[in-house]
């Protein structure tokens, strides 16, 4: 199940879940080894009243995290984990990926609303937010419940701005009420296991690399993906190809 | 880590890394032209609200130094570093064979970059793990101080060496260099200029690459530059000219990186 207050107002409950999915990198690779996101899609269908409409909901909010910035060597080290996003803990999080773009765990907010009357898109807002706190409950399976609030949720379009934010305004975390109050059940969906080139089957190494980097992960099924060979040039164009580096995907459902 | 002025600096992967340019009349190694490039940004949670584009950054470039060996590998132990200044030497350009730094440095949010060119450099490589390299530059430090020669005897005879006799060396440039990082950086890039005519592009520029470096495996990734493809989309209505007589090839090693 999945709650949401949002702007003061609690929106209807639905049956939405949260996905976390988590990629270890290529141990060539600079930057964090770990990467854990975070997805809520909250969908408030329309009443069950026989019309068409052109969108498939009626409102939705969603609520993404690109990098959480958590490293963990068991699984069942998430239960339990709250994570304020303080600007002692951000800094210390705070890195470069393998590409050289900095990881920073920006909550993005979208909000959409269709008007009953029009059928169109009367409410379509993003915002980000950089003052949240998130606590999982108790692992249970592939499963935990969370909670997540955030306070000072800006519009995209005034969040970014030329001066950097002054100690005072640094000290002022988490003022007030929330203005984001979210409560749902996250799965552990997927492992991503990105790995160097290292031969035509990587998946059996990639399995080692994933029991020994996170403990405890329920594994159902495996899948490989080759990644192109970055040929960019008229004449030769980029293919996959077994050999090349790749990135092996474990679900943990069927 | 990045010692450079009152900043605290986060290093980029990706665009950091070793390059190297073969050039037509690169017959031998030591011919070949070698850059060290090291990229930061600025760090701390007083950013968060400034797009990363726009953030204080710095752009250590140490260039136009040689690797006479024509083996990649030999960079391990590689030592462009003098504690003693050359009193007669200019300042600047070419003081140590290990090649100069520029330092590209925007301050604040969305400045003009300020570029200072030609710096004297200390740098070393002093641990390699595959394909990645630890290497140390300091810049701007002036010369370390003459280590206290005098000693501490104790009471049974027993001489306590000082303070300074105690300190690594490196402590004297992490404290005074205005410039002094310490990184893991991997040998990353080849670019190779190769004739127009060559029947395969990526294969001449590969072999060049064997040849001069001692590199056979293949490439993360390649990518070709053809001026006259890009500036005409035509061939053959542009004018031929020293440039554009050739393609340039660049080869990508180790850091996986999406070049421009």
């Amino acid at each position: 199940m999945s709650w949401i207050q949002w702007q003061g107002e609690t929106l209807p409950n639905t049956q939405d879940e949260a996905f976390l999915e988590f990629t270890l990198q290529a141990p060539d690779m600079g930057g964090p080894r770990q990467c854990w996101s975070l997805s809520l899609t909250h969908e408030i269908p329309w009443p069950k009243d026989g019309v068409k409409r052109k969108y498939r909901r009626h409102r939705w909010l969603s609520a993404e995290f690109d990098d959480l910035g958590v490293q963990v060597r068991d699984v069942g080290e998430l239960s339990g984990m709250v994570i304020r996003s303080t600007p002692e803990w951000w800094a210390r999080v705070q890195e470069s990926d393998h590409y050289g773009h900095l990881v920073e765990p920006v909550l993005k907010l979208h909000h959409g609303r269709v008007s009953e009357e029009t059928g169109e898109f009367e409410v379509w807002e993003s915002f980000l937010s950089v003052e949240w706190e998130l606590r999982f409950g108790q692992l249970d399976g592939m499963s935990l419940p969370c909670e997540l609030d955030a306070w000072a949720v800006i519009p995209e379009k005034d969040f970014f701005r030329m001066e950097p934010e002054t100690e005072a305004e640094l000290a002022k975390f988490a003022e007030g009420e929330p203005v984001l109050r979210a409560m749902m059940r996250a799965d552990i969906t997927s492992c991503g296991v990105a790995m160097e080139r290292c031969g035509d089957d990587p998946v059996p190494l990639a399995r080692q690399r994933l029991h020994e980097a996170v403990r405890g992960l329920e594994i159902a099924r495996e899948t490989l993906f080759w990644e192109d060979n970055y040929v960019s040039m008229p004449e030769h164009k980029a293919v996959k190809e077994p050999g090349w580096r790749s990135t092996v995907r474990f679900d943990t459902w069927v | 880590m990045l010692s450079y002025r009152d900043e605290e600096w986060i290093f980029r992967h990706g665009p950091s890394r070793f390059e190297v340019y073969i050039m037509a009349n690169h017959r031998k190694p030591k011919d070949v032209g070698w850059s060290l490039e090291l990229h930061y940004t600025a760090a701390g949670a007083r950013w968060r609200r400034v797009r990363e584009y726009q953030r204080p950054d710095v752009h250590l470039s140490v260039n136009s130094w040689h690797l006479p060996t024509g083996k990649w590998t030999d960079l391990e132990g590689l030592s462009f570093w003098e504690d003693e200044e050359d009193e007669d030497a200019p300042g600047f350009f070419f003081r140590s064979g290990g090649g100069y730094l520029d330092l590209c440095h925007r301050e604040t949010p969305g400045a003009k970059h300020e570029i200072s060119s030609g710096l004297s450099v200390n740098w070393q490589v002093r641990e390699r793990e595959g394909p990645r390299f630890l290497v140390e530059v300091a810049a701007g430090a002036g010369r370390p101080p003459p280590l206290e020669e005098k000693a501490l005897v104790l009471t049974d005879g027993e001489e306590e060496r000082s303070d300074a006799e105690r300190r690594d060396p490196a402590d004297f440039w992490k404290e005074n260099a205005t410039v002094y990082a310490l990184e893991w950086v991997p040998f990353g890039k080849v670019t190779v200029r190769v004739p127009r005519n060559a029947p395969d592009h990526v294969a001449y520029a590969r072999r060049r690459a064997h040849e001069l470096l001692g590199v056979s495996q293949a490439p993360e990734a390649y990518q070709i530059h053809d001026f006259l493809e890009m500036k005409t989309g035509d061939a053959e209505e542009r004018e031929s000219n020293g440039l554009h007589d050739d393609v340039f090839v660049k080869l990508h090693f180790n850091a996986y990186h999406e070049d421009e």
